[in-house]
């Protein structure tokens, strides 16, 4: 109940017009650094900070936040239309969201994406309200191993993106793997696989390998023939622009799943929104009864990875505002202004600053409501960008990906890493190589080998650090089941086909 | 500086619009963002250029990290103060260049020898990178403007942890060499340093646990995956509040003023005394009428009650300003002992 | 189709073998007991030899392959090509044209290439995706794309 009462207080902080107009302000700042291809929210607000000077600090953050959370949204607008997911948790939305942009239901597709955005973020919410500190202590038990077992999980949950070949999808998975391989070795100080270029010290940034195997390598097939696809043809007027209601609410299952695990995963410092929305889609694939149709267009694709980066958002805020934590680079920038307005997020923030957290977490609800409305209201102009004449749009797409490739870290070197990208996509495509397993690979290539090596640090070497933890050992047996289980269910389907038949 | 950046915002979106409808066959609409554009112009205008002649145009501040670390919070404020007091006609613009410990960043700085427009948060860090093999432009090949600030470092236990003071630790880690963890964020980064001087002091082997980033550290010390953590004060300065970490002792001549409990290494017994700073350096040969400029504007920052108060004091630094030459003799000063530490941790790959 | 996958089957074989060479000889295995930086090196090497060789296997095995695989139509083959090229110039570009010239040609010269014959639609389209770039992501964005020599 006093949390109850807190919140109400927060919402009539938030809900005060100069708050709204500038949670409104942050939320569509917000939206179109999203749909930016490559700048992400990070950057989106560092960027966005300096205007922020001068004002309340309440103000501030709610405008901040509003940035945030609109570009989670907004990374789905161009992964959508053009095949460049706008931030990286968008990636898996590209996978289901194009394909129906191109069977001219791009409309459906937004309105999918906007409303389980929407249910996404909302539970979110609702669990940052009622549940932050004891979450956030929760979350304090994953250490290396646990990481590591997640992140193992990660990969095994895989077999649900492979695609038709399971051959084929491991190819990518170790090629993806290879890549990640690329860096400096955070043991040894040894940089592997960079052949003294400065700039791979890092390691190779999933981002601009993203924005080359999808939105260059698009743009390739597309110049195979200069006929507009199916898109042009279909009408764009507003009857069409939205899915019934039927076919939209039975997305629930999708929505629920989505939510949960990417929430889950938000809350743990480090994971993020990118590999919850991952989760949630092979999930989501590996629980369907038509997992053939994933990945050419199908509504629950969008569905489960859209409620789970947004849920993983709010999540990832839980060790922010609890413990004063930063769980992602954005969190990090956001704690950074939160200090340049004179507040201590630690775990005493609630205490000291009440006012403060609940405002920011109450403006979060009008951003999020404030958001649906604005995507379903701009829908019909989204669409028209595919009416755009093939001639223009895709050398358009081209500069907007490699522009926003450079804006990741502001080095050419990422825009040669997206070009090459381009061409083996498109050959990837061509040979029926699905491509997201790499990307998967590559985002969770490095963590994993970080978490591992780091587990043995702690143990001495012993490799029982993975087994004799409970969480840690909670989870290999889920890895190991997400392997097991698709194979049985795939077995016994075949085996029911052929009985009945 | 703000409304221009909201104005320009405005712009772009109406052209972007018009551009999208123009596109689509929608002719009609074409017409009226043609109306605003005079706006454009604005901006530009509203800036009255002062009669000095540098700056002319808009500078370029790269942060050689991403955008929510220590850097880049240096970075962003150092432009906050300058914008909020109108020290410098012409803004500054941050640019993160992350990667290689730094060192992509400094070498983009250090290939524009004699450009005057580009500067570059410096840190200890930086220096160190080109001696474990990142990077080959020593601190040798840019021009110091001004340091500004030093940071700590503190090690810090867990509230639960059995021990209570330096002694206990050095206890433990002697009765079972490099088995007691200490959290770290990088092999040969300063906290690295620090830890591998107490080794060498004290005669023990910790055990080192190179996370990421502070947060990281924190995150883990918090969990109680580790036994210890050396942080940043301002990394750890909520839960040192909140009663969760135990500060146990501070690598510095002097005690802290914030946390006056807690003892230095020296009184210890222990001679470890370590402060990594943070500070702003030009490319080779910068001009000279430059780097003054930025002097001035960067003692200016350095004594602005702002910056005080909420950089200096929010995160436990020391308020260190030292111009150019003089921030010059402290790198050279400070060099050797710094070789001696990374050899000492083994990262040394220098010439 | 066929040849096609062999050749994609060897490469990945080849980079499998070398990512378990380099564990050989360029980097540690092990490091005090614990693994080093050329652990995980092996394994995923050993994982990519494996996998390149069923792959291998299965495209020799199998003997329908779809047809058209690949667009046959010369005019295609250009386009992709001249997209890609485009962009490649359109990088090397940057730092000599600087960001505004170089994204005007790009757009003026593949527009007009795809087939839009209209100089006004080509000049708008040019100078309109520069501006925009100018605006969102230099202006507003601050994103420092490359100046050129004539200093914009």
């Amino acid at each position: 109940m006093e949390t109850l009462q807190l919140l109400l207080q927060g919402l009539s902080t938030a809900l005060t017009p100069i708050n709204v107009l500038m949670a409104t302000i942050g939320v569509i700042l917000g939206a179109i650094i999203g749909a930016l291809p490559g700048i992400g929210s990070a950057t989106g607000v560092a960027v966005l900070l300096p205007i922020t000077y001068g004002m309340n600090p309440i103000t501030a953050v709610i405008l901040l936040a509003g940035v945030y959370y609109g570009a989670m949204y907004g990374g789905s607008i161009s992964a959508i239309l053009i095949n460049a997911p706008g931030d990286p948790a968008a990636v898996m939305t590209s996978l289901d969201g194009h394909p129906l942009a191109q069977q001219g239901r791009a409309g459906h597709a937004f309105t999918v994406a906007s409303g389980s955005s929407f249910i996404g973020g909302t539970f979110g919410i609702i669990m940052l309200t009622f549940l932050a500190p004891s979450l956030a202590r929760w979350a304090l038990n994953f250490g290396p191993p646990e990481y590591f077992a997640l992140m193992v999980m990660g990969l095994t949950t895989l077999t649900g993106l492979a695609g038709d070949s399971p051959i084929k999808g491991l190819i990518s998975t170790f090629f993806g793997l290879m890549l990640a391989m690329v860096g400096l070795d955070i043991v040894s100080g040894v940089g592997r696989y960079t052949y003294g270029v400065l700039e791979l010290l890092d390691g190779i940034d999933f981002l601009p390998v993203v924005m080359g195997l999808f939105g260059v390598a698009e743009v390739l097939a597309g110049m195979e023939s200069m006929a507009y696809g199916e898109m042009i043809t279909s009408k764009v007027g507003l009857r069409n622009m939205f899915p019934k209601a039927r076919e939209f609410f039975s997305l629930w299952k999708a929505w629920i799943r989505g939510a949960i695990i990417g929430f889950a995963i938000g809350v743990l410092p480090g994971a993020g929104a990118t590999m919850a929305s991952f989760m949630a889609y092979a999930t989501e694939k590996n629980f369907s009864r038509t997992p053939q149709r994933f990945g050419k267009g199908h509504l629950p694709g969008v569905a489960a990875p859209e409620a789970a980066n947004n849920a993983a958002s709010a999540g990832a805020m839980v060790p922010l505002l609890a413990l004063g934590i930063p769980g992602s680079a954005t969190t990090a920038v956001l704690l950074g202004a939160f200090m340049m307005y004179g507040l201590r997020p630690g775990p005493l923030l609630f205490a000291q600053r009440p006012d403060f957290a609940w405002a920011a977490i109450a403006s979060m609800y009008v951003g999020n409501i404030l958001l649906a409305i604005m995507i379903i209201v701009f829908i019909p102009l989204f669409v028209r960008v595919l009416l755009t004449p093939k001639n223009i749009l895709m050398p358009l797409i081209i500069v907007i990906t490699l522009v926003g490739t450079f804006s990741i870290r502001n080095n050419l070197i990422d825009v040669w890493i997206a070009l090459i990208f381009g061409v083996i996509g498109y050959l990837f495509k061509k040979l029926k190589i699905p491509a997201a397993p790499l990307v998967l690979a590559l985002v969770l290539g490095p963590l994993a080998e970080k978490t591992m090596r780091l587990s043995l640090m702690l143990s001495q070497g012993s490799f029982s650090i993975f087994f004799t933890r409970p969480i840690a050992l909670v989870l290999m047996i889920a890895a190991f089941a997400a392997l097991v289980i698709p194979i049985i269910i795939q077995l016994r389907a075949s085996r029911s086909v052929k009985n009945g038949s | 500086m703000k409304r221009s950046r909201l104005l320009v915002l405005v712009i772009s979106l109406v052209l972007v619009l018009s551009m999208l409808l123009v596109a689509s066959g929608c002719g009609t609409q074409a017409e009226e963002p043609k109306e605003e554009e005079p706006q454009a112009s604005e901006p530009a205008k509203e800036e009255e250029k002062e009669t000095a002649a540098w700056p002319q145009k808009p500078i370029e501040m790269t942060v050689p990290y991403s955008p929510g670390g220590g850097s880049d919070r240096l970075g962003r404020f150092i432009v906050k103060v300058i914008e909020q007091n109108n020290l410098l006609p012409e803004p500054i613009q941050v640019v993160n260049k992350p990667g290689g410990s730094g060192s992509v960043g400094s070498t983009y700085v250090a290939q524009n020898p004699g450009d005057a427009y580009k500067i570059l948060t410096f840190i200890t860090g930086q220096m160190t990178a080109p001696m474990t093999g990142m990077g080959t432009y020593s601190w040798r090949d840019f021009t110091p403007i001004a340091r500004l600030a030093l940071d700590e470092f503190l090690l810090l236990v867990h509230k639960d942890s059995p021990y209570q003071s330096l002694e206990e630790v050095l206890e433990a880690a002697k009765q079972k060499p490099g088995e007691f963890t200490v959290g770290g964020t990088a092999l040969g980064a300063e906290d690295n340093m620090v830890v591998g001087m107490l080794e060498n002091a004290a005669g023990v082997d910790f055990n080192y646990i190179p996370f990421d980033s502070g947060g990281e550290v924190n995150t883990n010390l918090m969990g109680k995956q580790i036994d210890s953590g050396i942080f940043n004060p301002n990394e750890a300065i909520g839960a040192i509040e909140s009663g969760d970490f135990r500060p146990l002792v501070v690598f510095r001549e002097e005690r802290l003023k914030d946390l006056p409990d807690v003892p230095t290494a020296k009184e210890l017994g222990y001679d470890v005394t370590f402060q990594m700073f943070r500070g702003v350096v030009g490319p080779k040969d910068m001009p000279e009428e430059a780097v003054k400029t930025m002097q001035e504007v960067l003692k200016k920052v350095s004594e602005d009650a702002d910056w005080q108060e909420n950089y200096i004091k929010r995160n436990m630094l020391t308020s260190a300003y030292l111009p150019g030459e003089e921030f010059g003799a402290y790198m050279a000063k400070i060099e050797p002992g710094l070789i001696d530490v990374l050899k000492a941790i083994g990262v040394y790959k220098g010439k | 189709m066929k040849k096609a996958e062999i050749i994609t089957a060897l490469i990945f074989l080849a980079l499998g073998v070398y990512f378990i060479t380099t564990s050989y000889t360029t980097y540690q295995y092990l490091l005090d007991n614990k693994p080093g930086p050329g652990f995980l090196p092996r394994y995923i090497g050993w994982g990519m030899v494996t996998s390149a060789a069923l792959y291998l296997m299965s495209t020799l095995r199998q003997t329908s392959f779809p047809k058209n695989w690949f667009p046959t139509d010369r005019a295609a083959h250009l386009r992709i090509l001249t997209i890609i090229s485009g962009g490649l110039a359109m990088t090397l570009l940057l730092d000599i044209l600087g960001t505004f010239l170089s994204v005007a040609l790009f757009m003026g010269i593949l527009t007009w290439y795809l087939g839009n014959r209209s100089i006004l639609a080509i000049i708008g389209v040019a100078i309109g995706t520069s501006l925009v770039v100018q605006f969102i992501f230099i202006k507003w964005l601050m994103i420092p794309l490359p100046s050129g020599i004539l200093g914009f």
